[in-house]
């Protein structure tokens, strides 16, 4: 039976660090993700020189973009490798770092996302050679909004229950300095916005934008020597990565995936969904933040949106859902994302995300990633 | 009663026109999906030989269902008929394949499989869920001289 994460050494998060995700400024992503990487370490008290392997998660960054950011840090002889996996390029990156201290492979290791929105995104799923009936047959907005209204006529939810999400999010993005929109809106803005495909205005689909996050993960021997402070040192309690099976029904097939992905965390961690009280989740599209909710276990089958106006998914309610803005408000810069969304995770369980802060010992992150993928990470506060 | 042939008397004098111009011409990409003869247009899918799966289109590298090797597909001919699964209508420009507003659903194949396609509804139908379809070609709908394409139509009766 293969190993869980809990099985191995403990990993930490000791470090963070963002730049922030915005439209595009010009600058390349060596700029922001050295400036990233920088703050981690700076975030640590460590320096380079102690880092034992970095892994870059980027989507569109090139062939070579690891040594191409690193080498501005230093030329130290570490592991270098780049991940791409779509959406959660940046979670993958984490989970590999994860792993690689967890198995004692490495001691430190760095987990960089960057991405700018410059950079030549291609779907490898246009290229697959296999003739499709629909045009544009790939597109994550399509799937969602052909998702949306499935899930509106299933559960009987108004597109308002959708937009709602929306306004939740925007206004926690307002909170938050590193976040792409910063604007509070209003459930009339939301709904009013540009009708993009079925149910969804401009305002309930993420925005993409460049940015960078870094996360460093240490074992606690490596704490120790380099006496970090473990007060501040955020422990990594599950990490699943997992793909989706045939579902009945095609618009299901994320959800399904969220359910088993986050089902088999929360098992591997020995908590039930009760336990959680903040999530970070991969609310490219509003939708997905109501189904998702439902999928890991928060509410039953077509509750999400009485979840949402319940003010349980509120920070400061029972379990804070994308109290960093999530996808929509903060932005979905690709290769960042699942990076900041630890990077938020550990932010929180420190106690340190001043003007949003939301009392919680547990927090999960997950990330889909299109074709498709699910990358959930389970987090614990300092002891 | 089974459905009628569809579609072609819903479309416009020049759109009809075009589809007949436009002889056996589905864009390149399109061309293997399916096959007329003088009853209609027919999907070209796959049968599984080890789990039995039904799927579309008929893909070169193996069974979507079970991983299977291609040579245990057997091409299948589907009948192009189905029913309508979900459908939105695109509003914005989001790809050079899709000029807005365009409907796109998903259909349930009477064979099993669901498929995802442009949907041709004619003005004052909506592609409501369950709406019984057929396969068509379909006029290119836009100026930009694009190959006319596979969509499903509603069926009359």
């Amino acid at each position: 039976m293969p190993a869980k994460l809990a099985d191995l050494r403990p990993v930490r998060v000791v470090g963070i660090g963002l730049q922030p995700y915005s439209f595009p400024t010009g600058a390349s992503y060596v700029e922001l993700g050295v400036a990233a990487a920088r703050i981690a370490l700076a975030d640590a008290g460590l320096i380079w020189e102690a880092v034992d392997s970095a892994i870059v998660g980027t989507a569109s960054s090139g062939m070579g973009a690891g040594r191409a950011v690193t080498r501005h840090l230093g030329s130290t002889g570490l592991s270098v490798a780049v991940i791409e996996n779509a959406s959660a390029s940046g979670s993958t990156a984490f989970r590999l770092a994860c792993l690689e201290v967890a198995s004692g492979i490495s001691d430190i290791a760095i987990a960089l996302g960057v991405d700018t929105y410059g950079g030549s995104v291609r779907r490898a799923a246009d290229e697959d050679g296999i003739p499709r009936l629909a045009p544009a047959a790939t597109l994550p907005v399509l799937e969602f909004a052909l998702l949306a209204d499935s899930y509106m006529r299933t559960y009987g939810i108004a597109p308002e229950a959708l937009g709602s999400v929306a306004v939740k999010n925007h206004g926690n993005a307002a909170r938050n300095p590193n976040a792409q929109f910063r604007k509070p809106r209003s459930l009339d803005q939301v709904m009013a916005s540009q009708i993009v495909a079925g149910p969804l205005t401009a305002l309930q689909c993420c925005p993409r934008g460049e940015g960078a996050a870094a996360v460093i993960v240490a074992s606690d021997e490596a704490i120790g020597r380099h006496r970090l402070r473990k007060d501040r040192a955020v422990l990594v309690a599950a990490s699943v990565s997992t793909s989706d099976i045939p579902v009945p029904e095609a618009w299901r097939a994320p959800i399904e995936l969220t359910r088993r992905a986050v089902a088999l965390a929360l098992a591997d961690c020995g908590i039930c969904p009760d336990a959680l009280e903040l999530i970070e989740l991969h609310d490219a599209f509003s939708v997905e933040e109501l189904a998702y909710t439902e999928a890991m276990g928060l509410c039953g089958p077509g509750e999400g949106a009485a979840l949402l106006a319940s003010g349980d998914t509120a920070i400061g309610g029972r379990c804070a859902v994308n109290a960093s803005g999530g996808l929509i408000g903060m932005g979905h810069p690709l290769g960042p994302t699942g990076v900041g969304q630890i990077a938020e995770l550990t932010l929180q369980l420190r106690g340190e995300a001043a003007g949003r802060q939301h009392p919680a010992r547990t927090g999960l992150a997950h990330m889909i990633g299109l074709g498709q993928v699910a990358l959930v990470h389970v987090l614990r506060a300092p002891e | 009663m089974p459905p009628r042939a569809p579609a072609m008397s819903q479309l416009s004098a020049g759109e009809t026109q075009a589809v007949a111009a436009a002889s056996e011409a589905a864009g390149p990409a399109q061309r293997s999906l399916f096959e007329r003869d003088g009853n209609g247009i027919f999907l070209i899918g796959a049968k599984c030989g080890a789990c039995g799966a039904v799927s579309f289109p008929l893909i070169a590298y193996g069974c979507p269902a079970c991983g299977a090797a291609p040579s245990v597909l057997e091409r299948h001919r589907l009948c192009g008929r189905g029913t309508v699964e979900c459908a939105v209508t695109v509003h914005v420009s989001l790809s050079p394949a899709l000029c807005p507003p365009r409907v796109i659903g998903r259909v349930r194949l009477e064979e099993g499989p669901e498929v995802e396609a442009a949907l041709e509804f004619p003005i004052g139908h909506s592609a409501a869920f369950g709406s019984p379809v057929q396969i068509i070609l379909a006029a290119a709908s836009d100026a930009s001289g694009s190959d006319p394409r596979l969509a499903f139509a509603p069926v009359l009766g």
